[in-house]
């Protein structure tokens, strides 16, 4: 196990505030709209978010 | 030297493997469509950073249609009994009623990202599947036969999500042959 990169849960919590952004690059693709809260559900495909 | 100077982005933190997000999505699937062939890759991340910003703007299981599964794997494996990874292994299930298991996802997945299982090698990755009057976590591993390490990652996993309840381990290829088939193991 060891040489693993390990993280508690608790640290890994520490950054969850932080990265509120869908990572750079990421394109909601049809079909996959009711995983995605408020903007995309439930609405059209190109509405703007 | 490009780690000194203000104004730089934060150094990432890297994780162990890379995972991708699967969403099978029950409104796209057909009756006559094969099973599986919903599934989707939606994301692959690498490092704390990319797994928060993805969770941060999808629905915690409590908010998704009933019918969807999703599926966090290790890059590469595909979250099919097929796989060859998966294919002679198995999973544990944790079972809870509606809107009940977006704690336990997440803590399922951090624990997961962070290598916090003694046994991670043997993982291959979680599901969550939403239905109309219940949600229910796995853990799927690769080597059925390994009872030492399965026995560790379900005993740790009741640990890590404070689950007081009994969970058993279902083999891939007796939930394929057998109509009603039994647990191999339970913690």
């Amino acid at each position: 196990v060891s040489g693993k990169k390990r993280y508690s849960r608790d640290f890994l919590l520490t950054f969850s505030q932080q990265y509120t952004d869908l990572p750079a690059g990421f394109q909601v693709e049809q079909g996959t709209e009711s995983l995605f809260g408020g903007g995309f559900g439930g609405r059209s495909f190109d509405q703007p978010h | 030297s490009a780690s000194v100077g203000a104004g730089l982005e934060p150094a990432l933190h890297p994780l162990e493997h890379s995972w991708t997000l699967w969403f099978d999505n029950p409104s796209g699937k057909s009756k006559t469509a094969a099973w599986g062939s919903s599934i989707r890759p939606i994301y692959t991340f690498s490092t704390v950073e990319d797994f928060w910003g993805l969770y941060n703007n999808i629905n915690h299981p409590s908010k998704l249609i009933p019918g969807t599964d999703l599926h966090c794997f290790k890059n590469k494996i595909e979250p099919k009994w097929e796989d060859p990874v998966c294919a002679n292994g198995g999973k544990w299930t944790i079972n809870c009623s509606r809107g009940k298991s977006d704690s336990l996802w997440l803590n399922t997945l951090l624990a997961m990202i962070g290598e916090q299982f003694e046994y991670g090698d043997e993982i291959c990755g979680a599901v969550v599947s939403v239905r109309g009057k219940q949600e229910r976590v796995a853990i799927w591993t690769k080597n059925a036969s390994n009872e030492a390490a399965q026995i560790s990652i379900g005993k740790q996993w009741k640990e890590i999500v404070d689950c007081k309840e009994q969970i058993g381990f279902l083999v891939h290829e007796d939930a394929k042959l057998e109509k009603q088939p039994k647990n191999r193991y339970s913690v």
